[in-house]
């Protein structure tokens, strides 16, 4: 008889459902999408179907390993988890009593050790320090946060009842974002109009009711000159913005002083008829959703583009409205993440020496406090950490604390299931960071290039080799459950396993009662009176009850329990409580605009690159542009090009796009060579030419501009060999 | 009214929905669920899922263009 089991892939952050099934005699599971699953039936994409290939891999890291010659140099001496510990936790004990527990960052990539369940945090929590770094600071995870300050929560867009959706460039497809992709096919198929603002002619763009054209880093631009419309024409639902918003008519000011119709044609690029008409779309239609974009996530107008789209939410009455923007909060009957980080113990001192505290507070504690009161009136929890995002250290500043020990010394760097090297902005920062440390360690699955930099490696498990509670990271009130189909091959183990052991070294082990993962489990699960095996033989996925128009009841969780499109929280933070606009743009010697974060059907991030099967169909970092521009620059398609900012050079394959405006070029996310000796790190990433400078960082979060980088391009000049694909098993 | 009633629908649809996707070991609330499944592809249409085989991705590649450049092995 077939063996069934329902999986949750983790390949990426979206989380979708699958069925593993496999046949007497056999030993692999073959997985599909489940097409029972009401929201998102068969979604699957090629990474999560060949996931196994990619894991039962020769590169795979079995044994914890310890540097044994020059950081960077690949020599390395196989030891015991003991040992690793024991000399991890011996090292970390002198770093602390030396310069405080502030001294230690950990970064971590919230999809790949999804069962960690807050233990990160809490062991940081416990010791003392706030530095807590994601990938999420640029993705999501700041999303959330600053939509926190508008309306105190992250909204879930309701895809099955909306009547409109407005993509912000965000290129959902059957290989990326697949989970979204089907809920927006499903959606349109019912009659939801479609709104997509793209610089180029994007599939969706080209089925879309309208395309906005927009220039990069306009996006805040275009939703002001909506907002304008909508209040001109008196398109906004009047008895919410009276009843349960602040700050309108500071908004309408800004709006009439900063952004008129004009003023914004001229500056996105897009004609005042098709934002007038546009802006009527979405205004008009009875229940609109403007899904998350990680566009809006990665500009110098960051913050006002969030809060900008968070307005246009809110003053169209779309609020946890059917068709609109649920509210969710996170699961009543399960112990959240919140509960499980400890918060409240990180000491006030603490919390203030967080890296970035003062001068990008957006998403570190600074705002979170002003929020807390609030948040757990309306949702229970103090510290919501949604989507892992809302009260973290900010990357630049703790890479310059620990690279220059300014404004203090940070001197031991844990990178959790997160290729930290090429996961964000100045990569050259970064390495200089990592090399300043007395202490690098790295739970992976492979030897990435950050693991390369690292002392020890801990060999990590995947999401076949677990069984995984998944709560949505927090956002909604869905908790999902997963199977492990296999054993960890070698000595890999989960990332509670390192918390858990760590701590126990560390004199923290009171704080990790639970012997495993599944005991951990038990323990959320506790309240609904359910352990977790049970919970996973009932439910894929639960999905609790929901009452829409909940704030109706309790007010929004923010200072004022309303809106607040003029945020208080803001103010008191001392940046501008009202969206702006602001850009970079090109000039003489960098006359192009480079978009960075374009999303390759066979990669997640900087993963995947070791495997054949996916590989195969992508051999090389590419640069899509257009064919004009190609040869305005001396280049065909195919060639190797130098692409250039003032942060430092890459060099990428020319491909022609004919959708892609002239002036504009692309580079995909997270490229380096796993079958190279060097690993191609320095050469391909594009965290290699993202300047980290002020005027290239977001001023209230502090997140690097991947939106518009003024460029330039040329042919490679300094060749060299490459293995190839004889060096990818 | 209406807001009342769209409000009702939707929350009734997500009950339904959490109710699809529990592992129902009574044959009879199991075949209940597959049939509410059922129903919920039909309200997009014959072929609610059609858009599955569709490839909707312009980064998959062709390589062929340039692939001659490139050392193969």
């Amino acid at each position: 008889m077939t063996e069934t089991k329902h999986v949750l892939c983790a390949t990426c952050d979206i989380s979708c459902q699958l069925v593993a099934t496999r046949k007497p005699g056999e030993t692999e599971y073959t997985f599909a999408g489940d097409y029972d699953n009401p929201m998102a039936p068969g979604a699957i994409c090629a990474k999560g179907r060949l996931a196994q290939t990619t894991f039962d891999h020769p590169n795979r890291l079995l044994k914890p390993l310890k540097r044994v010659g020059q950081r960077g140099a690949g020599q390395w001496e196989e030891i015991s988890w003991d040992q690793a510990l024991d000399e991890i936790a011996q090292k970390l004990k002198v770093i602390v009593d030396k310069y405080g527990p502030e001294s230690l960052a950990v970064t971590s990539g919230p999809w790949n050790c999804s069962t960690e369940s807050g233990m990160t945090r809490r062991f940081m929590n416990l010791l003392g320090t706030p530095n807590y770094l994601s990938p999420v600071a640029l993705c999501l995870g700041n999303t959330a946060a600053v939509n926190r300050l508008t309306y105190g929560w992250m909204p879930l867009p309701d895809f099955e009842n909306t009547k409109c959706v407005v993509l912000m460039g965000h290129n959902t497809n059957s290989q990326s974002w697949v989970w979204e992709y089907i809920r927006l096919k499903l959606a349109e198929k019912r009659g939801a109009k479609l709104i997509v603002f793209d610089p180029r002619l994007s599939p969706q763009a080209e089925r879309a009711d309208i395309h906005l054209p927009v220039k990069p880093g306009t996006d805040v631009m275009m939703c002001m000159g909506w907002i304008n419309v909508i209040i001109n024409e008196k398109l906004y639902d009047k008895k919410f913005v009276a009843k349960w918003c602040v700050g309108f008519d500071s908004l309408k000011e800004r709006v009439a002083r900063d952004f008129s119709l004009e003023k914004v044609a001229e500056m996105t690029g897009v004609s005042e008829e098709l934002i007038c008409e546009s802006a009527r779309m979405y205004a008009s239609a009875n229940g609109a959703i403007i899904p998350w974009s990680p566009i809006t996530d990665q500009q110098v107008s960051s913050t006002s583009a969030i809060r900008a789209i968070s307005i246009l939410r809110a003053i169209t009455g779309n609020l946890d409205k059917p068709g609109g923007e649920m509210l969710m909060g996170s699961h009543s009957n399960v112990i959240p993440e919140s509960q499980l980080e400890l918060t409240e113990l990180l000491s006030e001192t603490q919390k203030k020496k967080q890296l970035g505290y003062d001068k990008h507070p957006a998403f570190t504690f600074k705002a979170a406090d002003l929020l807390k009161e609030y948040s757990e009136k309306v949702f229970g929890e103090a510290y919501p950490n949604l989507v892992k995002g809302t009260h973290m250290a900010v990357p630049s500043p703790t890479f310059r604390a620990m690279a220059y020990g300014d404004p203090y010394p940070v001197k031991a760097f844990f990178a959790i299931a997160n290729n930290a090297l090429m996961g964000y902005g100045n990569q050259h920062l970064i390495k200089k960071a990592m090399l300043n440390q007395d202490l690098n360690v790295c739970f992976e699955q492979f030897m990435t290039p950050t693991a390369n930099l690292c002392d020890y490696v801990l060999p990590g498990d995947s999401w076949t080799e677990r069984p995984n509670l998944m709560d949505t990271y927090n956002w909604a009130t869905m908790m999902m459950s997963s199977n492990q189909l296999y054993d960890p091959p070698g000595e890999c183990r989960n990332v509670y396993d390192l918390w858990h052991d760590l701590a126990h070294r560390m004199d923290l082990g009171e704080h990790f009662p639970w012997d495993s993962i599944t005991d951990l489990f038990d323990y959320r699960l506790s309240p609904m009176g359910m352990d977790f095996d049970s919970f996973k033989d009932k439910y894929k996925l639960k999905l609790e009850d929901y009452k829409y128009y909940r704030y109706r009841e309790t007010g929004f969780a923010t200072p004022s329990g309303k809106v607040e499109l003029y945020s208080s929280v803001l103010e008191e933070l001392g940046c501008d409580p009202l969206p702006y606009y602001r850009n970079v743009e090109v000039s003489d010697e960098y006359p192009l605009k480079l978009f960075v974060g374009l999303r390759e059907p066979q990669f997640f991030q900087s993963g995947q690159r070791h495997n054949r099967a996916l590989r195969k169909g992508n051999k090389f970092p590419r640069t899509f542009m257009h064919e004009n521009d190609a040869k305005r620059y001396g280049l065909q398609e195919g060639d190797w090009a130098t692409v250039e900012t003032i942060a430092g050079k890459v060099h990428m394959l020319v491909t022609y796009r004919e959708e892609i405006p002239e002036g504009l070029i692309r580079i995909p996310h997270g490229w380096w060579l796993p079958e190279e000796k060097d690993l191609g790190a320095f050469e391909h990433n594009d965290g290699i030419v993202i300047p980290d400078s002020d005027e290239y960082l977001d001023r209230e979060q502090g997140i690097p501009h991947l939106k518009g980088v003024p460029c330039k391009i040329y042919p490679r000049i300094q060749q060299r060999e490459y293995i190839n694909m004889a060096g990818v098993k | 009214m209406i807001e009342k009633f769209n409000v009702l629908k939707a929350e009734v649809m997500m009950k339904v929905a959490g109710f699809i996707l529990q592992k129902h070991t009574n044959p009879a609330l199991n075949a209940v669920a597959k049939t509410a499944g059922w129903f919920n592809q039909r309200r997009y249409g014959n072929n609610a899922l059609d858009f599955l085989e569709d490839e909707e991705s312009i980064d998959l590649l062709n390589d062929s263009k340039y692939e001659a450049k490139q050392t193969e092995d």
